[in-house]
């Protein structure tokens, strides 16, 4: 080995010094975008490709070159690479090209090695932090959304700390979408992208599906998102870049959704009355209400909401909803020196939950590299994150779902709120558990990764990695003992309070090595074929352990103190699971210049999840990609043109211990411990569910004009096709058998889509750009097989073999008399048809009762999908005197329906302001109680509640002002302010308050799992937040 | 150069996994062999067939509160669980001058809405399907006793003859109480002893089934009979299986013959609440006898379901898990869960159990959620706090009064006595049992020996204590079904029912009139086999009719 090193200096130095030195050349490299001077530009002299050096911080750079030297060429990642002729004055500056046609010139992500986009044979998309939308102030989700072509990034709560569901082209399971998330070439858990902040990332690669993403082994068949830090450059000053935000958040609120009118008995004055016939009122001592009575619409079809409230009313959302404000600052210091670089920094977020209380976020930072001998780099990243809140649960429901004249804000004589203002069904205070509950969580999360990197001179590379990501979670529930309150009702189960203290560990280690040999048949053997190989081997591995304790404490004393020690019965539970996967990828890589190459490799896994004795589980990968435009004499349109495919499989391992046979235990306190059989069987067959994916696409660069307008396009497509085999699920069984279900292999799934990416200079003059940027995808998965042929439904959801994923299957309201059941008889027989009609919603009404007639509940039709029929973005910024950006962001969900559970429990309550509305029921006109109350169907789902939950949203609308230029301070690299808007704007038929806030719930609020369903149900979600935000951004 | 060789080494020795590292044991469960290789896991398991009530729902406290319900004890409009629809009256006629007609407002009878619920997406999607859960809590039990049986009879384990015989007669018990609930509630059942995970797809009558557990509780007898009362290994063993809130306070150990007259109860329990009164024969009347002769006596302790006082720790998790927490407004405010009209209009004058135990609400519920007019009552519960019987505002102690006799009761085999002797013509000899019911619960009713009531009387009195004494004991729907209260067109007559006063178009327009209506409930008198079961257990041809 040193013999090797040691020839190859020999090489370097003989081949410097063969040519003779004649001129010096100097010269600035800057960057065209700002006239920054660029640090790190790698200088060569092209006849002499060993011969050259790099930019200092101020960008200059000085070079001996032979007198037979025509050009130099000047490279650095993010620039295009850019040849100069040396001139006679021995004086070269450049003004490098920003390479934001092609967002980052190499990737990483999906491909091992760092590689060229042009070489890229699968699809890599990048997002670079400075595309990122202004008002990504909180969390990278944020700056995600919208921005790739194929990754749905759904926020589906306001509330601070919520992550998002991403969605990466389809689905390949059906328990989960989240994507593989890594920062800096390791994996770590997928909530980062929530804890991280986003001033510290550079840039973020996205591979959609498993064809790339079976590098990560079995966890990248959902795709992979990597996340790239912002690191110091060797030889670069000392930076420092201070960013100041502020945001103005509140809910949206898209719709009122209470009736104005009401259908209560009255007197003769309007008052409405008890069922003692006295006008309602509060009691001035508990601030209950009397419970109205209803007139009597299921006797009486003719009773109509059209009665006005002669009681001050209440708009209870906005009652349990404030104006926040949330305060961002981040402070980062980057610079490095010949032999090392270093990145720190510092960010608090401090965000008010326009529900109740705080959220915050401490985020620390440390990256440095060294360089001790040549070909030998260490890294160390660390990332620290410290968030605290104490955020209350805040059951939305009651907020949407109270009587009109119940004032929330109302305070009885001890000064508390009303925890149960009214005794109808529900009609909870939200409010109330702000004087008898505290709440507080914290997660300290350590994100420690070490990267040991040699390169030979020639041939090999040895690259070593090691990380951990750690959390420990402390969170603690104290709803106060509230004996002796004047409400005989309470906050919480018990009067006397209780205390709940949860604690988690959890730690994920990974460790991979890997080694790569790569060839060159011209400059490593002579040989006249221009001909690149790479071979790499890794070897990996990933240990999660996690433990928890949770103590409950009931009964508490009256006085604090409040602890577990002093409660009066206590309870608790632990739980420990860890979870071991290694594995090793061979793969092999040819690359024939820039004309075209393939990849061929595999990896093979083995699991805990498949003990001791299991097998590996082995998934080969193949890529092949082509560029013709090489062929192209003229390049002044087509600039580049790139056909790739790529093969891949990926797999879904069981649960840690799905496939051990054990009892449940449990506890019957002094009684003891018991044992019992499992209702959900586990089941020790179970296999390993395997994705394969192939992706074929083109990456077209086009420089169509030479003038102002299109003198830059980037075009790619990428056409996806996966299918997935075993799919787990938990399979019903039938009940005799002594349980419900067993964990199986019972699905089958496959899906294709499109994803398609256009990035434009639209328009570019010497005081004018317009860069559009446009996103689109279309994807569908339906299921192939239920290996026991029955249809699985939960909620609204169905998963039947030949249907769609996320597909609802719901009773109809009939639409014509003779409509048939599906035993081919007529719902209403002929001889009783005279007693129906067809009201002036289309729907089929009982003349008898004004009840609509529905299908059975065992006649299900498929209804709409809650997945969209295309997601799209447009993304445009305008840039004027180089100094003002403006810049929009529009997200589009198009063909998306949603279920409107709020409006059924609004129908159940008959408040939904759809109750205010006329219908003619054979002639007769009005807001029929009886009719909308029969939709009600006791919350069983019924298309009536089907929306089209298509949306158009202006995501980010921000205005920046470069005052760089108008300050001219020496001392100040750039500064810049910007206003910015979120969420501003929504145009949508939906009649609910957000339709971006839903998720797979059952009609109770219960979380669907293994259906694949993971969005469509509207369900008192907390409503997105609409934000005004001011920002200023300094540079030292 | 060496030293970055060996640190890659290191790098590279310390992420490397032996392939037995990967034989990673679920550290939080026990497996069948480990935990089964002793008499105390045995025991453990035998303890755990309690859990078998709780998959996520008590299913015991679900289903004996859709007995009341049906029973006419009490009512929820709530569609939760398909309650308002196991409830749903099909018409309510108003007493003269009225006689108005009152439909129920879904315009489906029970029986047929109860069809069209038996559907999968009903029975998990919006959890409507009412006729699931009595269906699990049979079956869930009867396959840990199967389990039980098994791992009873592993060679590796050496219990003596008293703890064995006891533990087997412990798996038969369920059995028997998890065939009786099938077999009187289900048109038909599957009979199955594996312990595999598979099923038997030879479904049985209802008949069947009650032979099945009737079988299981023989054995369970023949197993306890050669145990001498005083066996500590029995008393040590039962102790071990029954948890403290389920055991009577003091703690007094269910004897062998205790517990094989409260089978002998069950048995008779059996035959009474399948056979419609008329078709009751002598034959019927003498086994009843015969068994309930050698049924529970009071002073006999039963199994039973109480409350523990902390949540986590039993089988009660939460205020809906146990009826008596369910039917307090103040546990479960909303959700007026009261004690019917029908039920309160039984009580007798001057019966301390009405004055205690039922209290009037400040403001009735009528038309509840508008979902039926029987839906409303102006009483609610007294809770055990306040010096009732069948309500508790709190989880707050253990033993009587919060613990219900879910598998019969000395009462039950008195008042059963009660009936075949007054049925035999032998009046007094039957009121006597009626008698000895409402003393013991210090009703304060004056005794009916010597009244002279004439049969139609006596009877009359045995089905109001019937309702009263045995209030919220899982048997007010077998009652309502076999005296052919169900039956279409026979219903209840001058049957209390609050009618608004906008129905009646009187003033004052927000009151309502209780009036004596007629109730024509026709409810299915068994039900459907669940869609749960025949859909992934398709029964074979030539098989009984799994629907009506």
């Amino acid at each position: 080995m040193r013999k090797l090193v040691q020839s190859f200096f020999i090489l370097v130095a003989l081949s410097v010094t063969a040519f003779a030195q004649e001129r010096k050349v100097t010269g600035t490299v800057t960057s065209n975008e700002d006239g920054s001077a660029i640090a790190g530009v790698t200088v060569k002299v092209k006849e002499v490709p060993n011969l050259g050096t790099t930019t200092t911080a101020d960008g200059k750079f000085s070079l001996s070159v032979p007198t037979n030297a025509k050009k130099l060429t000047f490279s650095f990642l993010g620039f295009t690479t850019t040849e100069v002729t040396i001139t006679s004055t021995n004086v070269v500056n450049v003004s490098l090209k920003n390479d934001a046609q092609t967002l980052g010139e190499v990737v990483v992500t999906g491909v091992g090695v760092a590689t060229s986009k042009k070489l890229v044979p699968i699809e890599v998309s990048t997002l670079s932090s400075k595309d990122f939308p202004k008002s990504a102030t909180t969390n990278i989700n944020q700056a995600l959304q919208g921005q790739i072509a194929g990754a749905q990034v759904i926020q589906r709560s306001g509330t601070p700390g919520a992550g998002a569901q991403i969605i990466l082209r389809g689905f390949t399971n059906l328990s989960g979408t989240t994507p593989l998330i890594m920062i800096d070439g390791i994996q770590v858990q997928s909530d980062l992208l929530t804890d991280l902040d986003p001033n510290i990332v550079d840039r973020i690669e996205v591979v959609k599906g498993s064809a790339g993403g079976m590098l990560y082994g079995a966890q990248g068949g959902n795709g992979v998102i990597q996340i790239f830090t912002k690191k110091g450059a060797k030889n670069s000053k000392l930076t420092i870049d201070f960013s100041s935000k502020y945001s103005n958040d509140r809910i949206i609120a898209l719709n009122d959704l209470l009736a104005t009118k009401h259908h209560w008995v009255t007197d003769a004055a309007g008052n409405i009355l008890d069922a003692n016939s006295k006008p309602i009122e509060r009691n001035p001592l508990t601030g209950v209400w009397n419970n109205p009575t209803v007139m009597p619409f299921t006797i009486d079809k003719t009773v109509k909401n059209d009665k006005t409230i002669n009681l001050p009313t209440f708009d209870h959302v906005q009652q349990g909803n404030r104006v926040a404000n949330t305060y961002a600052n981040s402070l980062n210091i980057r610079g490095g020196a010949e032999r090392y670089d270093y990145a720190f920094g510092t960010s608090y977020l401090s965000q008010q939950d326009v529900f109740s209380n705080n959220y915050s976020r401490l985020n620390m930072n440390l990256n440095f590299g060294i360089n001790p001998v040549k070909g030998l780099n260490f890294r160390s990243a660390t990332q620290l994150v410290s968030s605290y809140d104490d955020l209350l649960a805040g059951n939305r429901f009651n907020l949407v779902n109270s009587l009109q004249w119940i004032d929330f804000e109302w305070k009885d004589p001890s000064g508390r709120y009303v925890v149960k203002p009214s005794l109808l069904t529900d009609n909870n205070n939200s409010l109330s558990e702000r004087d008898a509950r505290t709440v507080y969580n914290k997660t300290p999360r350590i994100i420690q990764s070490f990267n040991l990197n040699y390169k030979f001179p020639k041939f090999l590379e040895f690259d070593a990695k090691y990380s951990l990501d750690g959390r420990a979670y402390e969170g603690q529930s104290h709803t106060f003992n509230q004996v002796g309150r004047t409400q005989a009702l309470f906050w919480g189960g018990n009067i006397d309070g209780s205390i709940n203290r949860n604690m988690q560990n959890f730690r994920v280690h990974y460790g991979s090595a890997s080694a790569y040999l790569r060839t060159d048949f011209k400059d490593d053997f002579n040989l006249n074929i221009p001909l690149k190989t790479t071979t790499q081997f890794t070897y990996d591995a990933r240990q999660t352990k996690s433990e928890s304790f949770s103590l409950t404490g009931t009964g508490l004393p009256a006085f604090p103190p409040y602890t577990i020690t002093s409660a009066g019965t206590k309870s608790g539970s632990d739980s420990y699971s860890e979870s071991l996967v290694y594995g090793f990828l061979v793969n092999q890589t040819f690359d024939y210049d820039n004309l075209f190459g393939v990849s061929a490799g595999f990896r093979s896994d083995y699991s805990s999840a498949f003990g001791g004795q299991g097998k590996a589980a082995t998934f080969p990968r193949g890529t092949v990609y082509f560029n013709p435009s090489e062929f192209f004499k003229n390049k002044s349109v087509i600039t580049n043109w790139k056909l790739r495919a790529a093969y891949g499989e990926a797999g879904v391992q069981p649960g840690i211990y799905d496939r051990q046979v054990t009892f449940d235990r449990g506890s019957y306190g002094e009684s003891g411990s018991y044992l019992s059989t499992r209702t959900t069987a586990r089941n020790p067959d179970l296999r390993i569910q395997t994705t394969t994916e192939l992706e074929v696409g083109t990456d077209l660069n086009l420089t169509p004009s030479k003038g102002n307008w299109f003198s830059d396009l980037v075009l790619n497509a990428t056409y996806w096709k996966r299918t997935s085999e075993d799919v787990l699920q938990n399979a019903p069984v039938a009940p005799s058998t002594g349980g419900g279900a067993t964990i199986d292999n019972l699905v089958g799934l496959k899906g294709d889509g499109l994803d398609l990416s256009l990035d434009m200079t639209t328009y570019k003059s010497e005081n004018f750009n317009w860069n559009l940027g446009v996103r689109w995808a279309k994807t569908k998965t339906s299921v192939t097989y239920v290996s026991n042929n029955i249809p699985i439904t939960n909620g609204v959801f169905y998963l039947a073999p030949g249907g769609d994923l996320g597909a609802l299957y719901m009773q109809r309201p009939l639409t014509s008399i003779d409509q048939l059941k599906p035993d081919g008889t007529r719902y209403i027989p002929e001889a009783s048809a005279a007693g129906y009609t067809v009201a002036s919603s289309g729907y089929v009404v009982n003349n008898a009762n004004y009840n609509v007639v529905l299908t059975a509940a065992n006649d299900l039709a498929l209804v709409g999908n809650v997945n969209p029929d295309f997601t799209a973005s447009f993304i445009n910024r305008f840039t004027i005197f180089k100094k003002f950006t403006v810049s929009a962001q529009l997200d589009w969900i198009k063909g998306v329906n949603t279920y409107n559970q709020t409006k059924q429990w609004l129908y159940r309550d008959r408040l939904s302001t759809d109750f205010d509305k006329p219908v003619n029921i054979g002639g007769q006109e009005g807001a029929f109680v009886a009719y909308y109350n029969s939709l009600y169907n006791t919350n069983t789902p019924l298309s009536h509640f089907v929306e089209d939950g298509s949306y158009v949203r202006l995501r980010d609308l921000s205005v920046t002002y470069d005052l760089t230029n108008v300050l001219k301070q020496k001392w100040v690299r750039n500064i810049s302010v910007t206003a910015t808007g979120r969420n501003l704007a929504t145009w949508t038929k939906y009649k609910g308050l957000d339709p971006e806030t839903n998720s797979a719930l059952t009609n109770q609020g219960g979380t669907i799992t293994g259906l694949g369903s993971f969005t469509g149900v509207d369900y008192y979600g907390a409503p997105n937040l609409k934000s005004f935000q001011f920002s200023i951004n300094v540079g030292f | 150069m060496k030293k970055i060789i060996a640190l890659l080494a290191i790098v590279l020795l310390l992420t490397n996994c032996k392939k037995s590292d990967l034989q990673l044991d679920d550290p939080n469960s026990p497996t069948p062999g480990g935990s089964l290789a002793s008499a105390r896991g045995v025991e453990q398991f035998a303890l755990g067939m309690w859990s078998k009530l709780q998959p996520g729902l008590n299913l015991l406290s679900h289903t004996t509160m859709m007995h009341s319900f049906m029973g006419d004890e009490q009512y929820t409009s709530a569609g939760n669980w398909g309650w308002r629809y196991v409830s749903q009256i099909d018409k309510i006629t108003l007493p003269a001058p009225y006689n108005t007609v009152v439909p129920n407002v879904l315009g489906l009878t029970q029986g047929d809405q109860l069809k069209a619920l038996n559907n999968l997406s009903a029975t998990n999607g919006s959890q409507t399907n009412a006729l699931v859960y009595e269906w699990n809590m049979g079956y869930y039990i009867n396959g840990q006793a199967n389990f039980l049986l098994q791992a009873i009879e592993n060679p590796a384990i050496t219990l003596s003859a008293s703890k064995k015989a006891t533990l087997q007669a412990w798996a038969y018990w369920w059995k028997g109480f998890a065939y009786s609930r099938i077999g009187s509630m289900y048109v038909a059942g599957v009979i199955n002893n594996k312990t595999d995970g598979t099923t038997v797809s030879t479904y049985s009558t209802r008949e069947q089934i009650i032979a099945e557990a009737n079988v299981n509780f023989d054995k369970a007898a023949a197993l306890l009979a050669p145990i001498a009362a005083n066996d500590a290994e029995y008393a040590a063993t039962m102790n071990a299986i029954i948890p403290v809130f389920n055991r009577p306070i003091p703690n007094v150990t269910i004897t062998p013959q205790m517990w094989i007259r409260g089978m002998n109860t069950y048995k008779a329990r059996n035959i009474m609440v399948n056979k419609k009164v008329t078709a009751l024969t002598a034959a019927d009347l003498t086994a009843i006898k015969t068994l309930t002769t050698a049924g529970l006596v009071q002073g006999d302790i039963t199994f039973l379901f109480g409350i523990s006082a902390v949540a986590a720790e039993g089988i009660v998790g939460n205020t809906q898990q146990h009826p008596y927490l369910w039917n307090t407004n103040i546990n479960n405010a909303g959700w007026n869960i009261n004690p019917s009209e029908r039920l309160t209009q039984d009580f007798k004058d001057g019966d301390q159990r009405r004055v205690k135990g039922i209290s009037t609400l400040a403001v009735p519920v009528v038309d509840n959620q508008s979902r039926g007019i029987q839906f409303g009552s102006r009483y609610n519960f007294t809770t055990i706090q306040n010096g009732g019987f069948w309500s508790s505002q709190a989880r707050t102690g253990v033993g009587a009064p919060f613990t219900i006799s879910f598998a019969g009761s000395w009462e039950e085999n008195a008042l059963m006595r009660a009936e075949v002797e007054i049925r035999s013509n032998q009046i007094d000899a039957g009121l006597a049992f009626v008698d000895q019911v409402r003393t013991a619960a210090a009703s304060g009713l004056a005794a009916t020996v010597g009244t002279g009531l004439n049969q139609a009387d006596a009877l009359e009195e045995l089905r109001k204590e019937r309702r009263i004494g045995l209030l919220l004991k899982g048997l007010a729907f077998y009652d309502a079904r076999r005296w052919g209260l169900t039956e279409k067109g026979k219903g209840r007559k001058d049957a209390i029912v609050l009618i608004p006063n906008s129905v009646l178009k009187i003033t004052p327009a927000g009151g309502f009139t209780p009036l004596p209506c007629f109730i024509d409930y026709n409810y299915l008198d068994y039900w459907d086999v669940p869609v749960s079961e025949f859909s992934y257990n398709a029964p074979v041809a030539g098989g009984p009719a799994i629907a009506n």
